[in-house]
């Protein structure tokens, strides 16, 4: 009931859904209701310390997920289907470090004094890049599901 | 047109990696080729301790050159040479500390799925080479793909460092100033 192994599974999925959920709520929920409800320089303050406090939540959600990820890896073991897998995990950091630590950043301080002509450009670039990731994510996360679960289906004889 | 210098952190960073490289080939060698016995006959202490420590030190150069090639990639993509050098000295820091023990994950992993050995290619590098060479040959491609295979984990931990030291900067960068005065975090 208790191992290891099922401490950094749960740990891993924990880290997935907050990365994931945390980039889609912000996406879809939060920043169209504050288009809708807050005037420009409002909606700025708050985006801001959003970006901020997220990047910080995600990039931390990211690197839990490869110190769990190592110790899954121990259990699944090696194949295609997982270098397959950790190539796009190299993918989506760099893209997540590009959306917080680069643009993320220049938002951030661009914003300071209120909204500023070079936000119009960033913060539609900062969404397609959060959905790229999000995306990339979910793909990861089927790749994992073949991972873990393929073998333990087959053993019971579904699939 | 001249070529820009790279940032002071950049070029440290740099260095790193060669000394990493250039330390793990010549274990990697070292370790394929049982140079040890031959430092032995020079020195038997040293080549007893070398003997016993070549495969650590290999492994360590391998985690060190992993984590510090996914450090530079990853600064590659900031802009703002503040953020920049907390992050990449953050993570360096976080790497020495850490080098033990990902060095040892790594290697544990490294061992999982294709690892080169295998009779059929040692009987072509044996044809190809003849018995002793292609023996040595068949040694360094085994420990080759393990030294590629370690530091490849290695580059995911080292953005997972990056990562969390970018992640602490976005925490504790200093307050900007907002044009009507208040500090703006």
């Amino acid at each position: 009931m208790f191992s290891l192994r099922l401490l950094a599974l749960f740990i891993h999925v924990t880290a997935v859904i907050v990365a994931l959920g945390g980039s889609l709520f912000s996406t879809f929920a939060l920043t169209p209701v504050l288009a809708r409800e807050l005037d420009p320089p409002a909606r700025i303050r708050v985006l801001r310390r959003v970006i901020r406090r997220l990047g910080a939540i995600v990039l931390i959600a990211l690197g839990v997920l490869v110190a769990t990820g190592f110790v899954n890896t121990m259990y699944v073991g090696f194949g295609a289907l997982l270098a397959f897998k950790l190539l796009l995990v190299v993918i989506v950091f760099l893209l997540a470090f590009y959306q917080y630590l680069f643009l993320g950043v220049r938002i951030w301080r661009g914003s300071a004094a209120g909204p500023s002509p070079e936000l119009t450009g960033l913060l539609p670039r900062f969404r397609r890049v959060g959905l790229t990731v999000g995306t990339l994510v979910l793909v990861i996360v089927y790749l994992s599901l073949g991972l873990t679960r393929a073998g333990s289906l087959a053993l019971v004889g579904v699939g | 047109m001249a070529r820009r210098k790279a940032p002071r952190e950049i070029r440290v960073v740099r260095r790193l990696i060669l000394l990493s490289a250039v330390v793990g080939v010549l274990t990697t060698l070292s370790y394929a080729a049982g140079a040890s016995i031959a430092v032995r006959f020079l020195d038997p202490t040293l080549g007893a301790w070398w003997g016993g420590h070549e495969f650590q030190v290999m492994l360590g150069s391998a985690a060190a050159l992993g984590m510090l090639l996914a450090i530079r990639e990853s600064a590659r993509v900031l802009e703002q040479p503040e953020i920049r050098r907390r992050a990449v000295y953050g993570a360096v820091l976080a790497a020495v500390i850490l080098l033990p023990a990902v060095a040892h994950g790594a290697g544990e992993l490294a061992r999982l799925g294709w690892n080169a050995t295998g009779g059929e290619l040692r009987e072509r590098m044996i044809v190809l080479r003849g018995y002793s060479d292609g023996l040595v040959l068949d040694k360094l491609l085994i420990a080759g793909i393990y030294f590629l295979k370690s530091a490849f984990y290695s580059l995911l931990a080292g953005l997972a460092l990056f990562a969390i030291s970018g992640a602490v900067f976005m925490f504790t960068s200093s307050p900007v100033r907002s044009a009507e005065g208040q500090v703006s975090r």
